[in-house]
């Protein structure tokens, strides 16, 4: 199984004149390969979405980026390349389907102006549309083709982002926190949904959310994200079956669930940290209850049992 | 200290806000001081010196002098204080009568919200200017018809800017939590709703500063607002235009004066929007 | 719609009732005597009484308010005071002219103001936007009769470019007069080819024109750029990146139909206020139009014809901020009228 995505190194930095004013990515490894969804999880302000916009070339002006990001047979992912990567070979998706959407467009416009960036032409985009809105479950859709964003549900709009994002066959597809604004019930369809189309045009997924379970729910194997740095990733039964990172313990423990009725929500003491800059060693080490002096110097993270952890005390 | 800081930064950082302040800051102060530091204090108040008729601007006279003789200088000087103080009359009015009114009809709403809403609606029906214009011609040409036509013509924009405001305000929780637990009407106007509508206030009200005293100054270049004596600048406008193609330095330099200072309070009514409420699309 | 058309119509009439109601009302209350001011000088008393009964000042003032509205109605305006002509036909003759000047500088403000305001949105730091930022605050704080004189100062006194008043060359009546189809000179000239006339009115035109934009092109460029800036924040900008449409398209089609609409609003508005501003450009350049008219009545207290004006610019006004909301609901497909 070839890697579609392949990340090694990855770190962002936010520089204002030549001065570093913050690390919010600090050092990522990820792979992906076809077919397979990875899901990242963590907090808000741990670097989730900021991955994702690394991916596709789209950080602000001043983020400096520094690792390797490579796609498959295409190489290494470089500004020069990334133009006419994004939308074509790499696809993303959104939170919220209602902003993401051109108020004053048709649904139909809208599709058209995407179509022919990706390189068709009118009559093939007219006839290609009916075929994936039908595809990501929509019916009625000559109605909704004519449709402006305001008159459709958030769950409509989101199934139309997806296709959208899907016209081009891309090889990876990011999810930003897809089902975060939906209902419950919405959100699980458009997470079956997506599962679906991924094993009917096998490309890979990068899902990415806060919601432990809805990243749960599609991705074979999961990171978890902290301050910018993977701290435990694995495949998904054995992250959340059997988490090893304290963190991770203690994330999974503050969610609540059916079968956690009784007892208090457990929460993990202290905040995140609001900026890495000048931090020395692990960045949980502050809140852990296993931290040792051992945590001053940076965690690895190295494969314990199942799962890759990055914890002295856990890897010893 | 740090706000001394902040505020140093804030200046250094919008070049063109300081300059505005400025220019206010020069204007206000020959407004109010003027009359005592005149280059040439008679001729300032409007006595003739034929003896220096088309004198252009230079070593005696900065300005030259006007089509009477006068220091154009000091008569811009003197003219200060009425424009400022014209239009400050003007917009107080204007504002506190619309305001009342705006209050009223969104606290009071139903048929007094509609009376007076309807009212100011046919009031701001009419091109701006024109209902002053009308007014000032019919009721005669001079300093104090003027003004009177400008409060008419300007009350509306507050009652109807104070009665939208207080009204989104009035919807929010607080205002509700306090009635329900029996605090008098009064005292929710004053200390509630008040506080809430007085940063559009303010804007509008420093904008309203400089296009007020546009407006004066279109009418008295017309002939129905100041007369002659009277140092108003649009006036002396008015008196350079028949030689301005000699003594181009009247009407340019009286010109001048109004356009920088409309100019520096419609810069300030920005920075006050900026300052107050940077999301809110203007 | 036409239950639109039908409110807006309605309230029309209300402004209408209005506006002659409060002129009518100002102008009898006032201390001037509209049978003097009629006749103009000293006369006898028994004249005195015939203008009088003609005039139909004799009457009581609420029948005399009904006879006015009547008339007016049925198209009579009265009788300016000044020129003893009809107002109504004063007015129509003098339209034309003030409706050309209108059109160009409403355009020009337009034009210049919208790619003035996408130059700024797209490099907001740079110098060419503070630039521009200083040019829009300038153009809504310079007052327009000023900046009449001083074009006239530096254009046609110095720099003798441009013709400092009228419309035409003077002799154009006589050369190369214009054959009236619809009444608008420059218009007429420029569809029956007749060029002598057109250069002469397009030559005319530029400083009044320039001189009655400023106003609007700063509210103009000030609306296009604040609105662009925020459009260009929006998510669904953002997602188009991502699905790889270029900046060009995103800039041109996206996000400026977007961003139209307030821009427009503020036309309308800014047009409206030029209404006024004619009043005074006109007279500073002897333009041939409502505005002149406009200002000589207020100075001489032509009663029919400032309230014949003031029907005017009500209508006026009224017209326009239908069509801005007609166009706004065009544009933005949440917007229903």
């Amino acid at each position: 199984m070839s890697n579609v995505l392949d990340i090694k190194g990855l770190k962002v930095d936010f520089v204002i004149k030549g001065k570093k004013i913050s690390s919010p990515i600090r050092g990522i490894d990820l792979s992906i390969n076809a077919g397979e969804t990875h899901g990242i999880v963590g907090e808000t302000g741990c670097g989730k979405s900021l991955t994702a916009l690394a991916i596709m070339g789209m950080l602000p002006a001043n983020a400096v980026r520094t690792g390797s990001i490579s796609l498959g047979a295409t190489g290494d992912l470089t500004s020069s390349n990334i133009r006419q990567i994004r939308g074509n070979s790499i696809s993303m998706i959104f939170q919220n389907p209602h902003s993401a959407f051109n108020p004053v467009f048709t649904i139909e416009q809208q599709l058209l102006y995407v179509a022919k960036a990706k390189g068709f032409s009118s009559e093939e985009s007219h006839a290609l549309f009916p075929e994936r809105l039908k595809q990501v479950g929509l019916v009625e859709i000559q109605r909704i083709l004519k449709s402006y964003p305001h008159e459709l549900s958030g769950g409509m709009l989101q199934r139309c982002m997806i296709a959208m994002a899907l016209l081009s066959r891309p090889k990876l597809l990011i999810a930003d926190e897809p089902t975060t604004a939906l209902d419950a019930t919405i959100g699980g369809q458009v997470l079956a949904l997506l599962k679906r189309l991924q094993r009917e045009q096998g490309f890979a997924m990068l899902f990415i959310s806060h919601d432990v379970t809805a990243v749960s729910r599609v991705s074979e194997r999961i990171a978890v994200l902290y301050a910018g740095k993977i701290v435990e990733d694995g495949a998904t039964a054995d992250v959340l079956g059997d988490p090893q990172h304290p963190y991770t313990k203690g994330l999974l423990g503050a969610i609540p669930s059916r079968n956690k009725a009784r007892g208090t929500l457990a929460a993990i003491p202290g905040t995140v940290p609001s900026n890495t800059l000048g931090l020395i060693g692990c960045a949980f080490k502050s809140r852990c209850q296993l931290a040792v002096p051992h945590c001053d110097e940076e965690p690895i993270l190295s494969s314990h049992g199942h799962t890759s952890v990055a914890c002295w005390e856990v890897s010893k | 200290m740090s706000k001394v800081k902040a505020g140093l930064n804030f200046l250094r950082g919008d070049l063109w806000s300081a300059i505005s302040i400025l220019i206010l800051s020069i204007f206000l102060f020959v407004a109010l001081l003027g009359k005592w530091i005149l280059p040439y204090p008679e001729e300032g108040s409007g006595t003739a010196n034929v003896d220096h008729l088309h004198i252009g601007p230079g070593a005696a006279h900065w300005l030259g002098t006007d089509e009477l003789g006068r220091d154009l200088l000091s008569r811009l000087m003197y003219g200060a204080r009425s424009v400022l103080f014209t239009s400050l009359l003007v917009v107080i009015v204007a504002a506190i009568v619309g305001t009342v009114l705006g209050l009223m009809a969104a606290f009071f709403g139903g048929w007094i919200d509609s009376a007076i809403m309807n009212i100011s609606s046919l009031f701001l029906s009419f091109p701006p200017l024109l209902l002053s214009l009308v007014a000032v011609s019919l009721l005669g040409p001079g300093l104090k018809n003027s003004l009177i036509a400008l409060m008419i013509s300007w009350w509306p924009w507050y009652a109807r800017l104070i009665r939208n405001e207080a009204r989104f305000v009035k919807l929010k929780p607080f205002v509700e939590i306090a009635e329900s637990m029996g605090v008098s009407r009064r005292r929710v106007i004053f200390r509630h709703l008040l506080p809430n509508v007085t940063s559009p206030l303010i804007i509008q009200f420093a904008a309203d500063l400089g296009t007020v005293i546009l407006a004066a100054g279109s009418l008295a270049f017309i002939g129905l607002g100041a007369q002659p004596p009277a140092a108003d600048w649009g006036l002396l406008v008015a008196q350079g235009r028949s030689v301005i193609f000699d003594q181009w330095w009247i009407s340019t330099f009286a010109g001048l004066a109004i356009f920088l200072v409309v100019l520096a309070f419609n810069s300030l009514g920005d920075v006050l929007r900026d300052h107050f409420d940077p999301r809110r699309s203007k | 719609m036409l239950r639109i058309i039908w409110k807006r119509v309605t309230s029309a009439f209300l402004v209408l009732f209005a506006a002659s109601f409060f002129t009518f009302f100002l102008s009898r209350i006032v201390p001037n005597d509209p049978a003097l001011a009629y006749i103009g000088g000293k006369t006898t008393a028994a004249d005195e009484q015939k203008v009088r009964s003609l005039l139909g000042l004799d009457q009581p003032l609420p029948i005399q308010y009904f006879k006015y509205l009547r008339d007016m109605l049925k198209g009579n305006w009265g009788y300016s005071l000044s020129t003893k002509q009809p107002v109504l036909s004063e007015i129509l003759k003098r339209l034309p002219a003030t409706l050309e000047l209108i059109f160009f500088a409403v355009g020009f403000a337009l034009v210049v103001g919208i790619i003035c305001g996408i130059i700024a949105a797209k490099k907001p730091k740079g110098f060419a936007s503070s630039f521009i930022r200083i040019a829009a605050i300038a153009g809504i704080s310079v007052p327009a009769f000023w900046l009449g004189l001083l074009l006239q100062l530096l254009f046609v006194g110095k720099f003798h470019i441009f013709p400092a008043t009228g419309e035409f060359d003077i002799d154009i009546k006589f050369t190369n007069p214009i054959h009236h189809i619809t009444g608008f000179p420059l218009f007429d000239s420029l569809i029956t080819g007749n060029f002598t006339a057109l250069t002469s009115g397009l030559k005319h035109m530029v400083l009044p024109a320039l001189t009655l934009s400023a106003y609007s092109f700063g509210l103009i460029t000030r609306m296009s750029r604040g609105n662009l800036l925020e459009v260009l924040g929006q998510e669904y900008i953002n997602v188009a990146r991502a699905n790889g449409i270029s900046e060009r398209l995103i800039l041109f089609k996206l996000a400026l139909k977007n961003a139209i609409p307030p821009v427009i609003t503020v036309t309308g508005l800014s047009t409206a206020y030029l209404i006024t501003g004619t009043f005074f450009v006109e007279q500073v350049y002897g333009w041939p139009g409502i505005g002149g008219f406009a200002a000589n009545s207020l100075i001489s207290v032509d009663y029919p014809a400032i309230m014949g004006i003031t029907i005017l610019g009500a209508v006026g006004y009224l017209v326009i901020n239908f069509l801005v909301d007609v166009i706004y609901a065009k544009l933005d497909p949440r917007v229903k009228l």
